[in-house]
């Protein structure tokens, strides 16, 4: 199938020209007089004065750190690079608690040029130039320079499907970070898919309003909330990050009064909701405008949905309206959906051979007997996807479990500047037959009557409150903490606890350091590192013997084996710390 | 233990740890998540500095910005736990 090719410059200005009035993004404030809102033509005029102001300090093809929190302007400046033909790169603007060093670590990466930022950030990041020499040299754009240096006539460039449309800073560890390099083409392709979910979701109508609080910067909030609004002429409602966090509360009072059709986050804000938000507060509540509630960026769990939809449904939340879905930055987003059944799409099957990767139904609702499968939805517009032998790559048989493979315009063009990762990642190719190039997802599923089902990890990577953290990142902080921790004895892995996915630290001791160290003080600082270093509370801490962390025989860490060992209280431990049940 | 010996240390904390800088004219009162002045990613040291100076685990469910959104937000919670123990 051939879909028409959707240049999103072209939209806008269509959009500006057709409905000049239409409301196109509305920033939600405290107060109804602290909102902020921008129609079709304000925003396209914006984006223009943006724009030509680019064109005048920087070359087409250069990129530009975009450091915005929830804003208008991020919305602008998003638009403004693609008016001006510089590479928009948006980022985790971090709070003052937070080293600027991740950022300056993707400037560096991806050469960029630019900054396109508020004056508190810019002021904040110059404060620390004397540790980031880099971020000096960098041009930093503000409104207020914007506004001071008008008067510059834009030329706006050729868009084809092969130019760079974006590119999205989330895969790789903290040290090394990765960009994925979106193409106007992939962008077209998921707007279709993005569509496709409205369609199937019966959501896209006249008076929908899609309401969005997840981070911009993340592509979930940046392809739904930022450009999903002008490409199908719906209102957006942003939502600061914030303001949910504060109460999840207000996130579904914001729907009821916003009228909003389609929203949704990631499997953490349901339980949220389930949790903490006492029944007595939702009187008067309605949330029968929901349409579309997607659950995305985390293993999507049945317990949570089922709740969720129980909760809720006095309050006129309709269980058919929740979608699973699956996607990735290194597929601009969406990869499957879906909506329209009565309750969550599961499958159980017998533990012992699912274990084991083999897929034989059980009707045991026990589960020690038996897991139960999420669907994920069904892949969207011309998507193909492989179940893949990860070590021989062959295709799987139909009743296994192997690595997801994915082809289709929506998967990026690749890693920025880096070739072997790139082919590595996106340049797969099935053994015997050659199909490909196919992307590797890194996770594990299987295809049942069309849907597709995530059932975990090949990567070892932790999906914490929908936050990924790569456990060597996580094992390097731990291994530095003290002297008499084992350089490459560590394991971090989660474990799932009440349906939370918890981080457990292993960490190997040192025999002739072991006289006189205070372990329990070394365990304190392990967690006070972790947490300053990543943001997330270690679950345990356990310090065992030396040479008892498992090994591959080329040496390499096996965090699944320390967690079976965990598991089953098998550990030689020296000292320990865990949470509190 | 004492409001203010309890609410000193959590200034200094803040000040120190989070805001990274003691000279900052921080009020007992201001909000520190929901202004923006630091992000979420700072709710887990909170949580492990009580763990560490004042023995005390607040479960991830409390651990919100609700709950810890000021020094003396902090405070309360801390106070209103050790007496639970």
């Amino acid at each position: 199938m051939t879909l028409p090719f959707i240049n999103p410059v072209e939209v806008l200005q269509r959009r500006a020209q057709e409905t000049p009035n239409r409301l196109s993004h509305m920033l939600l404030g405290a107060t109804d007089a602290e909102s902020h809102s921008l129609t079709y033509s304000q925003l396209d005029a914006e984006v223009k004065k943006m724009a030509a102001y680019l064109q005048s300090v920087a070359e087409p093809g250069q990129r530009a750190l975009l450091v915005y929190p929830t804003s208008l302007e991020f919305v602008v400046a998003m638009f403004a690079c693609m008016y001006a033909g510089i590479i928009p790169i948006p980022t985790n603007p971090p709070g003052m608690n937070r080293s600027a060093q991740r950022l300056e670590a993707i400037a560096r990466d991806a050469r960029a040029r630019l900054v396109l930022t508020t004056p508190e950030y810019q002021h904040a990041f110059l404060a620390e130039a004397a540790q980031f020499p880099d971020f000096a040299a960098l041009t930093w754009v503000t409104r207020e320079a914007v506004e001071a240096g008008s008067g510059h006539s834009l030329q706006i460039p050729v868009i084809t499907p092969q130019s760079t449309a974006f590119m999205q800073y989330t895969s790789g560890s903290t040290n090394i970070p990765k960009g994925v390099v979106i193409s106007y083409r992939n962008f077209s392709h998921n707007m279709h898919a993005l569509h496709e979910t409205r369609i199937r979701g019966n959501e896209y109508a006249d008076d929908s309003v899609i309401l969005t609080w997840t981070p911009l910067f993340h592509d979930m909030g940046l392809l739904i909330g930022t450009f999903l609004t002008p490409m199908d002429g719906t209102p957006s409602i942003l939502m600061p990050t914030i303001q949910f966090m504060q109460n999840p509360l207000n996130w579904l009072k914001a729907i009821q009064k916003f009228k909003a059709t389609a929203s949704g986050g990631p499997n953490f804000a349901y339980d949220l909701c389930v949790n903490k938000i006492p029944l007595e507060k939702c009187e008067g509540l309605d949330l029968s405008t929901w349409k579309i509630a997607y659950n995305s960026a985390e293993p999507v769990r049945a317990e949570t949905q089922a709740r969720f939809a129980e909760k809720f449904a006095p309050f006129g939340f309709r269980p058919e309206v929740q979608a699973p879905c699956y996607g990735m930055a290194e597929t601009t987003l969406v990869i499957s959906y879906y909506t329209g059944e009565k309750k969550t799409i599961t499958q159980r099957f017998r533990r012992a051979d699912f274990e084991e990767g083999r897929l034989v139904p059980s009707d045991s609702d026990e589960q020690k007997e038996s897991v139960e499968a999420v669907s994920s939805g069904v892949p969207l517009v011309d998507y193909q996807i492989a179940i893949v032998h990860p070590k021989n790559r062959k295709r799987c048989a139909p009743n296994e479990v192997g690595e997801v493979w994915i082809s289709g315009d929506s998967v990026g063009e690749g890693y920025w500047n880096r070739p072997e990762d790139t082919k590595h990642t996106f340049g797969a190719h099935i053994a015997e037959t050659h199909e490909g190039p196919y992307l590797r997802t890194g996770d594990l599923g299987f295809m049942h009557d069309g849907h597709l089902y995530i059932t975990g990890r090949l990567k070892d990577l932790l999906i914490v409150r929908g936050r990924n953290y790569y456990p060597q990142d996580v094992e390097m902080t731990v291994e530095r903490t003290h002297p008499a921790l084992r350089a490459g004895g560590g394991a971090a892995f989660s474990v799932t606890e009440d349906n939370v996915e918890q981080l457990v630290v292993v960490h190997e001791t040192q025999r002739r350091e072991m006289d006189g160290v205070d372990w329990n003080e070394v365990i304190k600082t392990i967690r006070t590192n972790v947490a300053r270093e990543h943001g997330i509370r270690a679950h345990a801490v356990i310090l065992i013997r030396r040479a008892t962390i498992a090994k591959t025989s080329s040496g390499k860490i096996q965090r699944s084996e320390m967690k079976r060992q965990y598991l089953a209280n098998e550990l030689q431990i020296v000292a320990e710390w865990r949470a509190p049940s | 233990m004492d409001r203010n010996e309890a609410l000193q240390k959590v200034r200094a904390f803040t000040l120190k740890e989070l805001l990274k800088n003691p000279e900052y004219g921080l009020k007992n009162d201001e909000p520190l998540f929901s202004s923006g002045l630091i992000d979420s990613f700072a709710m887990a040291q909170v949580g492990v500095f009580i763990e560490t100076e004042f023995n005390l685990y607040i479960p991830d469910p409390e651990l919100t910005v609700e709950n810890m959104d000021s020094v003396d937000l902090i405070t309360d919670k801390i106070l209103a736990g050790l007496a639970a123990q």
